[in-house]
């Protein structure tokens, strides 16, 4: 009996260990946000460790993590009094201690075309469980899009 | 004295051997790599860095160009940005003019002519060719000829000051910088713009800003 349930025990981890295989063909720890296509008008995290979701399948299904360490409680767009594009994001602190967070913003015009106009990383400090504000402004008035990208502060 | 003659040869072979340790480090150096002049390199102490001056201008720029003040005029306004009257007091060695001229040069290439750059620091190089145009030795140019050069609206003033602390135990020493940048109304002396930066920074280190 004890020769049969360890033969079991073990042919189910042997096939745990084989459903390894995450999405589009990437194995190993590979977040879902890595895969996907960033829309214009969006807040993303190039950073995973700040923020991602894990989906591993096996053979009992689809399993899926999320580590969420910074979460964007807020967002909006709106044109300053000299026509440039303002874009903004509160970002929440979910841990237990102080974080730094860099911004970057990338502004295209009315087409989706870049308009170069890509800012530099802006330092944001989110104290333990609290808040910050990051926002970006375009250089002129032709940005009608944009792309937030935010990455743990080096 | 065969004997003898072979036992001066071995001898002087042993000792030959034993000078075989050398004291010149010859080994491979790091071969030169390209950085991100954005983000913190390889080499960072507390100083004023790369990725400090590109984040100060960058955000100054934005900064002054979402200002109504200076935007909104019907007649584009007249400044000078130079280092003229940017001092730098704090124990940070740094070259003003980086700053500066990044940021009249970034500015002047996003205002697309919004703000028109009066070149102050060049003001000789002009009145000599001016000289020369008024005296006849050289023709007029190809564009105008004005009664002056231009008179400028605004000027840039501005300190890098900080702040030192040391932990002598340690070694660990931290330094915070503030960046300060105004816009001077060179008619009235009021400020029509002004802008700050700020940060700090903490290191165990032994860097030498050159």
């Amino acid at each position: 009996m004890k020769t049969r349930l360890a033969l079991a025990s073990a042919l189910v981890l042997t096939l745990a260990a084989c459903g390894t295989t995450t999405q589009n063909g990437y194995t190993g720890a590979n977040p879902v946000q890595r895969t996907i296509t960033n829309e214009l008008n969006t807040i993303v995290f190039i950073d995973h460790n700040l923020n991602r979701t894990d989906i591993t399948k096996t053979i009992f299904g689809e399993k899926v993590s999320n580590t969420v360490k910074v979460t964007l409680d807020r967002s909006g767009m709106s044109n300053t009094a000299t026509g440039q594009l303002e874009v903004w994001t509160m970002i929440r602190n979910r841990t237990d201690y102080d974080l730094q967070i860099e911004g970057k913003a990338l502004f295209f015009d009315a087409n989706q075309a870049p308009l170069m106009d890509e800012s530099m990383w802006r330092r944001v400090y989110v104290p333990a469980n609290g808040t910050a504000i990051y926002k970006e402004t375009s250089l002129n008035s032709q940005a009608e899009y944009f792309l937030v990208e935010l990455r743990e502060g080096r | 004295m065969k004997y003898f003659l072979l036992t001066v040869a071995a001898s002087t072979l042993v000792l030959a051997g034993c000078q075989s340790t050398s004291t010149i480090d010859n080994s491979a150096g790091r071969a030169t790599v390209y950085e991100d002049t954005r983000s913190p390199g390889k080499v960072q102490g507390v100083g004023v860095e790369s990725q400090d001056i590109m984040a100060v201008t960058d955000q100054m720029m934005r900064d002054m160009l979402s200002n109504p003040q200076l935007m909104n005029r019907e007649v584009s306004p007249r400044i000078i940005i130079d280092s003229q009257y940017f001092t730098n007091e704090s124990s940070s060695r740094i070259n003003k003019n980086m700053l500066t001229d990044r940021l009249r040069i970034n500015l002047n290439r996003a205002a697309n002519g919004r703000l028109t750059f009066v070149g102050r620091e060049y003001a000789d190089m002009v009145e000599k060719e001016r000289d020369l145009k008024r005296m006849g030795v050289v023709d007029g140019g190809t564009i105008r000829s004005t009664q002056a050069t231009a008179g400028a609206d605004f000027r840039l003033v501005g300190r890098i000051m900080s702040l030192d602390a040391m932990d002598a135990q340690s070694q660990e020493r931290s330094r915070y910088h503030q960046i300060t940048f105004e816009l001077v109304d060179l008619e009235l002396g009021t400020y029509v713009w002004s802008g700050m930066y700020e940060f700090k920074k903490s290191a165990q280190d032994d860097i030498m800003y050159r």
